[in-house]
């Protein structure tokens, strides 16, 4: 037993294909990770972009405050972070950040204010570019 | 064969370069079917979203709903029953319970003699009307062969309706002619008839006496006192007699008296005036009743009744406990006027949502005014059909929707909304395809119309209902 494990370590040419097996299949699932991260990350920017659903179920032209609050739901899915409101294609001030996660809901406050019977053109727009606009009249 | 398969077993490039294509193609796979997958997830919810079909047909309040009658009415007024009894008040079943109105002013008034007749107790008499002559005329004669009072004819009035003759001084007009040589004058016995033809009371006895009557037909008049009386029984009649007194005789000779000649101006016909007679007659009834001391949260009452006479003007309270009296506006108040067809029922309530438990006391009793007055000569009825006392207690809210769509619908949120709040609430209900359901929340109070109800569905779909 002891002669063999001699000849073993004695034995330089078995070394070198080991080795670069060894270097080998380690540059490969190398390559094969960072493959794999790219394409999650090619991916997951297209796969969300897709999956946002926004949905507006209640606009309050609110008199006791004067504003224009905007009730939110997140249908989709994925997270929805708001970027911008626009009203009447004009930035406009909200309570921000304002970040709903999937089946989330809530009211976006918008400092406008706002007269009876004026007719806005409300858009609400994520940080991943999807738009929720629509028309409304003021009671 | 072995030597192909030598030949790959030396070849160690064709191995790597095998290896590489299977992977890049794994990875061109995965990135495709990442993103295709993804994309028919997310079709497919947009396509479900699209099926989803929930419409809102009822929102209403969900509560215990009590309905009471009356049990009782107090007298009130000169109000008399004349049929019924409150059992008949029960429903909208056209049996009713039925009162007389009672006169509320009085005026001077005019009785015109007319021709037409009536009998009382087997005698004929002729009628007393507020109306002027409507006939051709009829002249009524005596004979001026002895002297002595003799009667042309006894006139009757019903006084029905009346409580009282108040006292006034009445001018009697008597439309009369003689023949020459013959003297005579006209004068009358008033008394009051009862309906049985019997005398009630004698008033006064050759009164009012006029001039000598002319040889051409003349307009006489005489005066009379008349001492307020009080009617014993309003099936009596004002009776007035006229006589023609012959003070100087003439054979062959006769007087006459002329009555019911629309030809005549109403200055010469022959008539009564300054009687004080109802002008103004009204029916007020209270009735009463039991309710229970739930926490109400609305009271709707209704009165179902007809009027025998049209243009009624009537005024519906409901006494109100708090106030301590009933209210003259607003709640507890109905005003209207009958319509123009007597005897047609006409149906008014009032729903009261603002403190309805004003309108009992500490142990739900609660009491109801009706009046109708009208401005006339003639004597009406009150005919009552229905009255409802109903009172709700809320227990929340009751939604109806109806799942018209081909797929199963997730509510999950519900909106009231009215002018001064949007209200969220969080809701958990699922609805069968093609099925109707009703959903009732406790938590959620109806606020007073108008206001809207929104349902939001878990794909992000909205129904809408509005309740003005």
């Amino acid at each position: 037993m002891a002669k063999k494990l001699k000849r073993f370590f004695r034995d330089k040419r078995g070394i070198t294909p080991v080795l670069s097996n060894l270097l080998l299949t380690v540059v490969a699932v190398a390559i094969m990770a960072l493959a794999t991260s790219a394409t999650y990350v090619i991916t997951t920017n297209l796969r969300e972009n897709m999956s946002e659903r926004l949905l507006v179920e209640d606009l309050w032209f609110n008199n006791s405050t004067g504003n224009i609050d905007v009730y939110l739901s997140n249908v989709g899915k994925v997270a929805i972070h708001v970027s911008a409101v626009y009203i009447n294609h004009t930035s406009q001030s909200f309570t921000s950040p304002f970040n709903l996660e999937m089946g989330g809901r809530g009211w976006l406050n918008i400092s406008k204010s706002w007269s009876p019977r004026d007719l806005i053109y409300l858009d609400i727009v994520t940080t991943r570019g999807s738009h929720v606009a629509d028309y409304y009249e003021a009671p | 064969m072995q030597t192909i398969m030598k030949r790959l077993k030396h070849d160690k490039r064709a191995v790597s370069n095998a290896i590489v294509v299977m992977l890049s193609l794994v990875l061109v796979v995965i990135i495709v079917a990442n993103v295709v997958l993804w994309s028919y997830q997310m079709n497919q919810l947009d396509w479900e979203k699209m099926q989803e079909d929930v419409k809102i047909t009822d929102v209403a309040r969900a509560g215990e709903t009590w309905s009471y009658n009356p049990s009782g009415y107090p007298p009130s007024g000169s109000t008399s029953l004349v049929s019924g009894s409150v059992s008949n008040l029960t429903s909208n079943d056209g049996v009713y319970m039925v009162f007389r109105s009672y006169a509320t002013a009085t005026s001077n008034r005019t009785l015109y003699a007319h021709q037409e007749t009536t009998i009382i107790g087997g005698a004929t008499y002729y009628l007393q009307k507020l109306d002027s002559a409507d006939a051709s005329g009829t002249t009524l004669s005596v004979s001026g062969a002895t002297t002595g009072r003799k009667s042309t004819g006894k006139f009757v009035y019903q006084l029905k309706g009346s409580s009282s003759i108040p006292a006034s001084t009445w001018t009697i007009y008597y439309r009369a002619i003689e023949d020459p040589v013959m003297v005579a004058h006209c004068d009358v016995d008033i008394r009051i008839r009862r309906a049985d033809g019997g005398i009630r009371e004698t008033i006064a006895t050759d009164v009012a006496n006029s001039g000598s009557i002319p040889t051409a037909w003349s307009t006489l008049s005489g005066t009379y006192v008349w001492s307020a009386y009080t009617v014993v029984d309003q099936t009596d009649y004002l009776e007035i007699e006229y006589y023609i007194e012959v003070t100087t005789a003439s054979a062959a000779k006769t007087a006459s008296l002329r009555i019911d000649d629309s030809t005549l101006p109403l200055s010469d016909q022959t008539r009564v005036t300054n009687i004080m007679l109802p002008s103004e007659y009204a029916v007020e009834v209270e009735f009463s009743g039991t309710s229970n001391t739930e926490d109400w949260t609305q009271l709707i009452w209704t009165v179902d009744s007809a009027w025998t006479i049209s243009s009624v003007n009537v005024t519906l309270q409901l006494f109100n406990y708090t106030l301590g009296d009933y209210p003259t506006s607003e709640n507890g108040y109905i005003a209207y006027t009958s319509g123009d067809t007597p005897n047609i029922d006409e149906t008014k309530n009032q729903t009261i949502t603002v403190n309805p438990t004003d309108f009992r006391n500490a142990t739900g009793y609660w009491r109801m005014k009706i009046k109708g007055v009208k401005a006339t000569d003639t004597q009406f009825d009150f005919k009552v059909d229905w009255i409802e006392f109903k009172v709700v207690t809320d227990s929340g809210t009751l939604f109806t929707f109806e799942n018209a769509g081909s797929l199963t619908s997730h509510v999950v949120s519900l909106w009231i909304i009215n002018s001064t709040n949007h209200r969220r609430y969080d809701a958990n209900l699922f609805i069968n395809s093609g099925e109707e359901a009703t959903y009732i929340r406790a938590d959620i109070r109806l606020p007073s119309t108008p206001f809207i109800a929104k349902v939001v569905t878990e794909r992000g779909n909205m129904a809408v209902f509005a309740r003005s």
